[in-house]
């Protein structure tokens, strides 16, 4: 349960994260807004595909 | 620029601007000697690390291992040199609780912040020719005390909204999770250096929610201090890209002919 609220976190905070990581190559926010989307939805599909990962090498590697 | 780290404020000086000199040298210095004034040796107890022997004689002088607070590498040298030997007495002195800590230890790290910054604003001060040449150390220092603020000044008012708001809410959801307790400098040393990028949200700190008394341990704690040192960390983002921004600006729209 913990880590599903931590995960549920995740998602907000690196949108935040992402729009001043983005602002900085804008000149306006709506220009920065759609863009800090985008990768906030691409970064959150590569935590997801790290995670199935981990899960996976320690489903099949550890007792 | 270097001669900013060591007496802040003498490069504006040196270019003509008067004020702005004063300023920074009493924003720097003044802080730093009130803060010292209330801890005292205590500030030695928050050193990044102890310096092994090879690092000693360097770092007995110039405390880079002292962060934020050595950005006020002038004062930081003098502190140094007032520091008494150590002594397993000195030892105990250090690791005690003072009054106002919080706000002792918070002015010197911000007087280090400041130190930074008022030496790019020389920096910037220093570039010949520009119709505005302090437009980028003040879009910077107005950055680090209210986020998004330099960038009203630079004109990106809408990106100025959403990057500041940006870096506040995450500073929210921090003390939220922490329940006020995760911006404390005497607790969390070593996190209070990234925070300190957002410098009006640790001087507010300080004051308010630093000297609660902690009953018990908020049960997302670790979540709360490390939202708050992600906010510092984006802030320095957002200090950056308003001195940027400033620094196009003072070129752009009136450069003074040749």
């Amino acid at each position: 349960m913990t880590w599903l609220f931590r995960l549920g976190l995740y998602v907000p905070v690196l949108f935040l994260v992402m729009l001043v990581y983005v602002g900085q190559h804008e000149t306006s926010a709506a220009a920065t807004l759609p863009k800090a989307l985008r990768k906030t939805v691409k970064f959150t599909l590569y935590t997801v595909l790290g995670i199935a990962i981990m899960l996976t090498i320690e489903a099949l590697f550890l007792p | 620029m270097g001669l900013s780290f060591l007496v802040p404020g003498l490069p504006q000086l040196l270019l003509g601007r008067t004020v702005r000199g004063i300023a920074a040298f009493v924003s720097t210095v003044g802080l730093f000697v009130v803060g010292y004034a209330i801890v005292g040796e205590r500030l030695w107890a928050f050193e990044l690390f102890k310096p092994f022997t090879i690092l000693k004689p360097v770092l007995g002088f110039l405390p880079l291992n002292l962060l934020p607070d050595v950005g006020n590498a002038g004062c930081s040298i003098v502190a140094a040199m007032l520091r008494p030997p150590e002594t397993d007495e000195m030892e105990r002195l250090m690791r005690l609780p003072r009054a106002f800590e919080h706000l002792g230890l918070t002015l010197t790290g911000i007087s280090g912040m400041l130190g930074f910054l008022w030496a790019s604003d020389a920096f910037a001060c220093a570039k010949p020719k520009l119709a505005r040449p302090t437009l980028a150390g003040t879009a910077a220092i107005a950055s680090w005390i209210l986020p998004g603020s330099g960038h009203f000044l630079v004109g990106q008012k809408d990106k100025g909204l959403l990057m500041g708001g940006a870096v506040l809410a995450m500073w929210a959801l921090g003390l939220a999770f922490g329940l006020g307790h995760s911006v404390d400098r005497p607790l969390l040393s070593a996190w209070w250096i990234g925070q300190a990028g957002f410098g009006g949200g640790v001087l507010a700190a300080s004051f308010t929610t630093a000297p609660l008394v902690m009953d018990t341990l908020p049960s997302h704690y670790d979540l709360g201090f490390h939202l708050c040192t992600i906010a510092g960390l984006m802030n320095l983002v957002v200090i950056v890209d308003a001195y940027t921004r400033g620094e196009a600006a003072q070129a752009a729209p009136a450069e003074v002919p040749a």
